[in-house]
């Protein structure tokens, strides 16, 4: 204080009003400091507020992940309302289109029946009619009565705000029931514009949670539509190979995958009818005949594919009554053409509700052209089944036998009926066998050659081919061949000829004309040593007349000439005879005389003897028990000839000649031995004096026919002749002939 | 010598042939024989005893049993070569078969082919033929 006086004292007034001034500057300098001390405190106080603010939105998005439902949702923003925000009560509406009437409403800090929450949604909507979207409102519950006969609030804070793109609404209102009570605080301006924040966030959300629902829902129409995709595809890739089995399936098909009652497919040619089972269930089984109600009712258009309503009047002329029970319905029908020409008509009866777009007509349009490739598949598969049995037909009748083999691995795969009766195998064993077993071991080698030479191409025809059968016979056959396609392989298919027969005829041809050549050599043979033997003693006799003439004066020389010529003449005579007698056995009919030996042998000998002049005695002996039977004309001329030999051939200057002659008879033959003392044959001619026109001797004029008519004869009257003989000693003629009246006697008594 | 050599089966033409032959030449000139085996024999003998009697004709006969006149043919080609150049053979045959002819002309021994009968004509032709050689 002393200090404050000493200062007192030295003060003067001017210097205290200056220092009073200075005072006072300062006093209201520091009242301004309070105040913005204030307003700092003040701020801080709000930022402190909005950081909470946001932290809580933070947590209310973490806590709004986890949320599943709408309501649920609704009731975490009501409840981050009242803890943001510090109201008491919270109302929130959310409004979603296609989501059926019921909005999401959820009412939290106070107790409200339904019908108080509905009651306060209309409420609000009233409230936010006038108002551009996203406008907070704040007002006094005196404001208006409607808001207190429902919730008793003391003041109102509310905001709505709308997506426009997915037409989502928001509704915020935040209450205070009474002012002055505990927790009451208005809500200022301060937290104003975190409720708008907080209002545009919720939407924000709501909107991101439709959207991916939107997304999660076509995902799952589209999923489910994929699956029916794929049933359908697998439905259709199950095709069977019958094409009345799969014309069924697409009419079931069609019927359900339109949704549709029932389908049907009418047939217009033969009235045949396919349905669904829908439409079986209606009561419908039978078409009446020539009826083809749904193509008249799509024909009458003018166009394939139509869609229309069934009525009363279109369907009354009809006298079936099925298509009348579906009054009312849509008929989607189209009419199925082969070639141009409707063949049917696919038609689907779909409830009116169904909304036919462009995806149903191009539905019914495929599954028609699906049907359409079924008949059409119909009518080749009648066609070639058609065209298998006319070749079945072929391969089956025809007398050739077809063995079908797969060149690459020499097997059989086909063989036809005339194949097995050509092997006599069964088609079963048939198939079995290899190339080896047909053919005859020999020849197997040349049957595989010729096989794969086939195969290759290089030649198509193989004659005369040895082939063996079951029981082990060889035939020939004369094998055609051709490349088929067989089970998608190339085959080699065989047309087999039997030529056996032919084969046979041909050899028996070949024989006969071995044989003909033969005769025809023999014939000229024959001509040339007749011509021979007819001229010489005619040649002879112009040489003897030209000696006539020249030897006119001596009747000695013209005596011998005109015997000589005499006795050519005979010579050519007996030359005549003698081929006639070949060419009478040749001919005539072979007689059954009885043959008495003894008379006959005797006239003979009588006939010969002439010959000549010497004595040629005869000794004939006869053992004769049972009658003989022969052709008697050739039995004669055989003896005839026998008998001349001997005296021709006979031992001249020797000693007496003579013929010894035996006849034994029985019931089966006659043996005749005529032995001479001739001058006997030499025998390296022995085997050849039977020869045409062979001679073995000169010592007597003859033609060489003789002997070789005997054993002509012999083999006409069924006999036979041998010789035996010594040179210079004599020859014996062994002659054995058959008894002809004993074989018939035989078969008499057989019968 | 032998002028002429008769081989034929047939015994009236070697009557008929000798008695015309007899006309112009000597009996013992004329040799006959029924059998070309026999002629053939007698030619050998001939050709080793007696080479003079060697004939100068030979009329052949084609058609007779055993051997015929074309294998006697055969087998005059056997003798030696000198011998049978001095040998003019003549076919006489009845045949009027051309082959037999053709088949005839291929023997170089053969000089003519007549058709029986012989004649007069005949006989001055074939001593008016000479010698191949």
């Amino acid at each position: 204080m002393s200090n404050a006086d000493k200062n007192k004292l030295t003060l003067d007034p001017l210097e205290l009003l200056e220092l009073r001034k200075k005072y006072e500057e300062l006093q209201l300098r520091v009242t301004r400091f309070s105040v913005i001390e204030q307003e700092l405190i003040h701020a801080r106080n709000r930022l402190d507020r909005e950081v909470m603010i946001y932290r809580h939105l933070q947590d209310f998005n973490s806590m709004a992940l986890s949320v599943n439902s709408e309501t649920g949702y609704a009731q975490l923003v009501a409840e981050s309302m009242i803890e943001i925000f510090e109201v008491e009560v919270a109302f929130v509406c959310i409004d979603i289109p296609n989501t059926g009437d019921a909005a999401c409403r959820h009412i939290e800090g106070y107790a409200l029946s339904e019908e108080q929450k509905f009651k306060l949604q209309l409420y609000c909507m009233q409230l936010f009619t006038d108002l551009p979207p996203g406008t907070l409102r704040s007002f006094t519950a005196r404001e208006s009565d409607k808001i207190r006969a429902i919730l008793p609030l003391q003041q109102v804070v509310a905001i709505q705000v709308t997506d426009p793109q997915l037409n989502i609404t928001v509704t915020l209102l935040g209450g205070i029931t009474e002012k002055g009570s505990m927790f009451y605080e208005p809500i200022g301006k301060d937290r104003e514009a975190p409720f708008i924040v907080f209002s545009q966030h919720v939407l924000g959300y709501q909107s991101n949670r439709s959207k991916t629902q939107t997304i999660r829902e076509q995902y799952r129409i589209l999923e489910q539509e994929q699956k029916r995709i794929v049933s359908i595809a697998e439905n259709f890739l199950d095709f069977d190979t019958n094409p009345d089995k799969n014309i069924q399936k697409i009419v079931d098909l069609s019927s359900h995958l339109m949704n549709g009652i029932g389908s049907v497919y009418e047939k217009i040619e033969n009235d045949l009818l396919y349905t669904s089972a829908g439409l079986e269930e209606s009561g419908f089984t039978e078409k009446e005949a020539g009826e083809n109600i749904c193509f008249r009712l799509t024909n009458q258009s003018g166009r394939d594919i139509v869609c229309q309503q069934i009525t009363e009047e279109e369907t009354a002329n009809y006298l079936s009554a099925w298509i009348r029970r579906f009054t009312g319905k849509t008929l989607l029908s189209a009419i199925l053409r082969i070639d141009k020409k409707p063949i049917g008509t696919l038609a689907v009866i779909l409830d009116a509700s169904i909304p036919v777009n462009d995806n149903i007509f191009q539905l019914i349009r495929i599954l028609s052209a699906a049907l359409t490739v079924e008949e059409r598949r119909k009518n080749a598969l009648k066609a070639l089944s058609e065209s298998e049995e006319k070749y079945r037909m072929i391969f089956e009748g025809t007398p050739n036998g077809i063995i079908v083999a797969d060149p690459e691995i020499q097997r059989l795969q086909y063989v036809n009926k005339s194949a097995c009766n050509l092997f006599g195998y069964t088609e079963e064993e048939f198939l079995s066998k290899s190339l080896e077993d047909l053919h005859p071991p020999e020849a197997v080698e040349m049957v595989i050659s010729r096989f794969m030479d086939m195969a290759a191409g290089k030649i198509s025809i193989a004659l005369n081919i040895p082939c063996i059968n079951k029981d082990h016979q060889v035939f020939y056959a004369d094998i055609y061949t051709n490349k088929i396609s067989f089970g998608g392989r190339t085959m080699l298919a065989g047309f087999f000829t039997d030529v056996t027969r032919q084969r046979q005829d041909q050899q028996a041809i070949l024989k006969t004309n071995i044989e003909l050549k033969k005769i025809n050599a023999e014939l000229d043979n024959f001509v040339y040593s007749v011509s021979h033997d007819l001229r010489s003693p005619l040649l002879a006799i112009l040489g003897l007349v030209q000696l006539i003439n020249l030897n006119q004066e001596s009747p000695v020389l013209v005596n011998k000439y005109i015997h000589m010529i005499s006795a050519s003449a005979t010579r050519m005579d007996d030359t005549i005879k003698e081929i006639l007698e070949y060419s009478r056995n040749a001919r005539l009919e072979i007689r059954n005389d009885e043959i008495h030996f003894e008379p006959l042998i005797r006239e003979i000998y009588n006939d010969v003897k002439h010959i000549t002049t010497d004595e040629v005695r005869v000794d004939l002996q006869i053992r004769q028990t049972t009658p003989f039977y022969s052709d008697l004309y050739r039995i004669n001329t055989l003896f005839k000839n026998i008998i001349s030999n001997a005296v021709k051939y006979r031992k001249k200057r020797e000693e007496a000649s003579y013929i010894r002659i035996d006849v034994l008879t029985d019931n089966r033959q006659a043996l005749i031995r005529f032995e001479d003392n001739g001058e006997g044959v030499e025998k390296a001619h022995q085997d050849r004096i039977f020869d045409m026109f062979y001679r073995a001797s000169n010592s007597a004029p003859g033609t060489g026919l003789g002997l070789y008519i005997c054993k002509e004869i012999l083999n006409n009257i069924d006999g036979t002749i041998a010789v035996e003989s010594v040179p210079g000693e004599g020859t014996v003629f062994t002659v054995v002939i058959n008894n002809k009246k004993n074989t018939t006697h035989d078969k008499v008594s057989a019968d | 010598m032998i002028k002429y050599l008769l081989i034929d089966d047939d015994e009236f033409f070697l009557i008929l042939n000798k008695d015309i032959l007899s006309l112009s030449c000597p009996e013992q000139a004329v040799m006959e024989f029924n059998s070309a085996t026999a002629a053939l024999k007698w030619m050998e003998e001939t050709l080793e005893k007696e080479p003079a009697n060697w004939p100068e004709n030979i009329l052949l006969d084609i058609r007779m049993p055993f051997m015929n006149g074309f294998d006697f043919l055969e087998k005059l080609n056997d003798f030696p070569e000198a011998s049978i150049r001095k040998v003019k053979v003549f076919m006489m045959t009845s045949s009027l078969d051309e082959r037999d002819f053709i088949k005839a002309r291929t023997y170089p021994s053969v000089y003519n082919y007549f058709t029986k009968p012989l004649t007069m004509e005949m006989i001055e032709e074939i001593e008016n033929t000479p010698y191949k050689h």
